[in-house]
């Protein structure tokens, strides 16, 4: 076995009675980044903690290349942690934050780092002088700097506000495969896994409901809460009346449930091949999204054109997005 | 997410590199020692002399006896200096709150120039020898003095307002330190929904700061009914405290069953309201909305501001201005007054009395001079021995162990520590007289010898130390560390490059604020300092009490002498504090 395993791990806080990860199996292969996916409180970061060594396993093995780092020291594991608000040493300037792992001054290392995550010159930098994005580029620099054999992210990205965040999610898969790291991203945000990780894993209430890779995730939810978790809302048998229309999007055979995320319908006045009253309207980036009541299937969000108006009551036509819909057992 | 998903190249080879274990065994011996050394320093310098004074009352002929709370309780002079103690404590607590919520506001929370300056002067008195406020009030009340037409000299009120004199900067430095950073939001809040800046106040601000105010009224308590140097001067023998009463039974009586039974006392009042403190400030510790006090602090001005409309609270804040403008010349009184008739010789103006510091006229064993120099060697001694302990205590006092069992270990002996600033440095000195006659059997007499002087100043110094360097330990955020560690620091790198190097300012502080009460302790220092090698205060308080104006004037120009050096060095220390950085004072 190579790379990150981890075996039936169990992670307890005192005082509780139910685990805060209960029995997580997965392995990471080097040169992998694994997201791990869950609603806030679902076990995610003590999963991430106890990897690190900051929390005690309760029972389980974290092992690196099969062997088990459970005697192993925080600062002797070789395992880099980026926190959720960078915990950068503020009584120390970017360069002497960067150069905290390195043996040695490294000045060329810390260098050819902030180049790496677009920083280049911010050496004497006072790290309070620096914004949020800014502090969470040197929080990567520093942690990637003595080369850790694995690096784990802590919602790295989550206190950033949300055009920031999307660009540096693509500026942090661009450095981690440029570095070749393998890597662990815990994050509550669906986007950002897909965007950032070559494997996902949904995790729920400390148990690990499915891994998989971002479009088999999205195409195949392996059950309801993992689907609802990725954004589809709307259930509806396969076999009613009112599934026709979607049923040939999905092959032959692969579900008894169809779920329908937001955008599986699209209103389409010229060829519709179902009805929805409209309920509400909103509108996201330009596009509206409008709340339709479709018989048989209930309340879901169809995309509609540009500066399009509708009142409460009006019946639209629609028309469906195969990449919207998908099926479960 | 839009973006295209990178496609990876072949996975680069995993470093390689198997981890060792860690050397674990030096870091062990290291807490082994921070933990054993302040229990050993404070078991032997603090506890046993303690517990020699408060069993001498109690032990007769080997047998534990009791009567002596029947007798001492019995008498009417008893009941009259606990009340007394209460009573003046009590007053001047809440004379100081009272004042000082203003000032905190004044000062913390609005912007003015020569508010740094302003800020640094209410500091003085705090840092004052208790010797010299006791002096400073004497000079300004006697008849002939500034103020003598009020007849206050050696009455109750005059003991009030020195100890309000004293403790305003508690209060101002307590409330203050929290109120600058309180999030302004909350009352902003309260003013959209229809509250007027008075209500807003009363109604949002001052719940929040309840615990802070709370905390330092606590202190402040704590301070006026173990008072000293400053009551004894002032107080003659009609009034007194507890303290003063333990100094009265133990010198002038030698009864010493009444001072143990008196300590005794002492200890249950103030170890209430340690408590309290304790409790106020855990409850403070617990997350309040607090901001940065940039964006809190708004600046102060006499006209309304443009723009601003009437019926904004700029009444308040004036009124806030007024009040400290007023304590502010009240707290410059005796201070100037001070300096004023120091330079007063006969009926002329002069520096004759600072000429005669060096000389040892009318029967005096040493120089003021030579009595600075034994005082700043001892203070010297006495801020290294507390900053070790006391920097050891903080050390192990802030780590947060994992189990139930080290988290309970670790609040007794932020308990413990805490003891010395509760129990009365009287009873301190005179247990060392007791139990330092050739300690364990050795063929030594440590009382004769001096050393016990720095140790004694030492014991009285360390919560001062711990008090300013924990908070500033505990503040700092265990992730922290925790990326330190992952990023390979060993426990013992962390230490240094992390929790030390934050801690330095405060350490810096600490250094400051040890040298000053020792300098300044009298208590505990007025049984152990050698007749023929008195330190400054000893000198002042003997000075004192002896007849004839050249004398008097002596005592005066060498409290403007020590005045002037703890507060200067202070001031020298105060540089380092970190801006928002809080602590207790």
């Amino acid at each position: 076995m190579i790379g990150l395993g981890l075996h039936d791990v169990v992670v307890r806080y005192p005082g509780l009675d139910a685990p805060a990860v209960d029995r997580v199996s997965v392995d990471v292969a080097p040169g992998e980044v694994l997201a791990l996916l869950g609603p806030s409180g679902c076990g995610k970061s003590s999963l991430l903690r106890a990897v690190a060594g900051l929390e005690p396993l309760a029972s389980g093995s974290v092992t690196w290349d099969g062997v088990s780092v459970a005697d192993v020291p925080v600062h002797r594991r070789g395992f880099g942690l980026v926190f959720q608000d960078g915990q950068l040493f503020t009584h120390r300037d970017v360069l002497g934050n960067v150069a905290y792992g390195l043996r040695g001054s490294g000045q060329a290392r810390v260098s050819e780092l902030l180049e790496l995550v677009g920083l280049a010159g911010y050496e004497r930098r006072a790290v309070a002088t620096l914004s949020g994005g800014e502090r969470q580029r040197v929080a990567l620099a520093r942690a990637l700097a003595p080369s850790p054999r694995l690096l784990l992210l802590d919602e790295p990205l989550s206190a950033l506000d949300r055009s920031l965040r999307e660009r540096l999610a693509v500026d942090l898969r661009a450095v981690l495969v440029a570095t070749g790291t393998t890597a662990v991203l815990v994050t509550h945000d669906q986007d950002e896994a897909f965007a950032v990780a070559d494997r996902v894993a949904v995790i729920a209430a400390g148990v690990l409901l499915q891994v998989a890779s971002p479009p088999d995730l999205w195409r195949r939810p392996a059950s309801r809460e993992v689907a609802r978790f990725l954004g589809y809302e709307a259930f509806v048998p396969a076999s009613s009346a009112a599934a026709a229309p979607l049923r040939d999007l999905v092959p032959p055979g692969s579900g008894s449930v169809l779920a329908l995320a937001e955008g599986a319908f699209v209103v389409d006045p010229v060829a519709p091949v179902a009805k929805g009253t409209v309920v509400g309207i909103t509108s996201r980036r330009g596009r509206s999204e409008v709340r339709v009541d479709v018989p048989g299937i209930g309340p879901v969000t169809a995309l509609g054109p540009v500066g399009a108006r509708w009142a409460a009551g009006d019946v639209v036509g629609l028309g469906v997005d195969g990449d919207a819909v998908a099926a479960l057992d | 997410m839009s973006a295209p998903t990178l496609t990876r190249p072949a996975p680069a080879a995993a470093p390689s590199g198997a981890p060792v274990r860690g050397r674990r065994g030096g870091l062990a011996w290291f807490w082994v020692v921070a933990v054993a050394l302040p229990l050993v320093f404070l078991g032997l310098f603090f506890a046993w002399p303690v517990v020699a004074m408060i069993s001498r009352g109690f032990v007769v002929d080997g047998s534990l006896d009791l009567s002596g709370f029947a007798d001492v309780f019995s008498r009417p002079r008893t009941w009259r200096i606990v009340g007394l103690t209460i009573l003046q404590a009590t007053v001047a607590t809440t004379i100081a709150v009272l004042l000082g919520v203003p000032g905190a506001y004044v000062l913390y929370r609005r912007r003015w120039r020569g508010r740094a300056f302003v800020r640094a002067l209410v500091t003085v008195p705090f840092v004052l020898p208790t010797v010299v406020v006791g002096v400073a009030f004497r000079s300004l009340l006697v008849s002939g003095g500034p103020l003598g037409f009020l007849h206050l000299d050696g009455t109750l009120v005059a003991i009030i307002a020195a100890l309000v004199f004293f403790d305003y900067a508690v209060v101002v430095r307590g409330v203050g330190g929290m109120w600058e950073r309180l999030d302004p939001r909350a009352e902003q809040a309260a003013r959209a929904l229809g509250a007027s800046p008075w209500r807003a106040f009363r109604t949002v601000t001052l719940p929040a700061l309840t615990p802070a105010i709370a905390s330092s009224a606590s202190l402040v308590f704590l301070f006026c009914a173990t008072a000293f140097g400053t009551v004894l001067v002032l107080g003659g023998l009609q009034f007194g405290t507890i303290e003063t009463e333990i100094w009265v039974q133990t010198t002038q009586f030698l009864d010493l069953r009444a001072a143990a039974v008196l300590s005794v006392v002492q200890l249950v009042i103030v170890g209430a309201a340690l408590s309290l403190a304790g409790r106020a400030r855990s409850r403070r510790e617990r997350a309040l909305a607090l901001s940065s006090s940039a964006s809190s602090v708004r600046p102060l001005t006499l006209r309304r501001a443009p723009g601003t409309p009437p019926r904004d609270g700029h009444g308040l804040a004036l009124a806030a201005a007024g009040v400290t403008a007023l304590v502010v010349v009240l707290l410059c009184l005796p201070l100037v007054n001070l300096v004023v008739r120091s330079l007063h010789v006969g009926d002329g103006w002069g520096l004759d009395h600072y000429a005669a510091l060096g000389s040892t006229s009318g029967g005096m064993t040493v120089s003021v001079w030579t009595a600075t120099l034994t005082s700043l060697r001892t203070a010297l001694v006495a801020t290294v021995l507390a900053l070790v302990v006391g920097g050891l205590v903080a050390l192990v006092v802030s780590r947060r162990p994992r189990a139930v069992a080290g988290r309970r270990a670790v609040a007794g002996l932020d308990a413990l520590f805490m003891l010395p600033l509760g129990v009365s440095a009287v009873t301190v000195g005179f247990g060392f007289l007791l139990s330092m006659h050739e300690p364990f059997g050795l063929p030594i007499d440590l009382r004769t010898s001096g050393v016990l002087v720095p140790i004694a100043q030492a014991v009285v110094a360390v919560p001062l130390v711990v008090r300013t360097v924990l908070p500033v330990l505990r503040a700092i955020d265990p992730r922290l560390k925790q990326a330190a560690a992952t990023l390979g620091a060993s426990p013992g790198r962390v230490l240094r490059s992390v929790d030390l190097a934050l801690a330095t300012r405060s350490i810096g502080l600490a250094v400051g604020f040890a040298f000053a009460a020792s300098l300044g302790e009298f208590g505990a220092t007025s049984f152990l300092a050698r007749p023929d090698d008195p330190t400054l205060p000893v000198l002042i308080f003997r000075l004192i009490g002896r007849p004839g104006p050249d004398s008097y004037g002596m005592a005066l120009a060498a409290s403007v002498v020590l005045a002037v050096l703890t507060a200067g060095i202070v001031a020298a220390c105060e540089r380092l504090r970190a801006p928002g950085s809080g602590g207790d004072w």
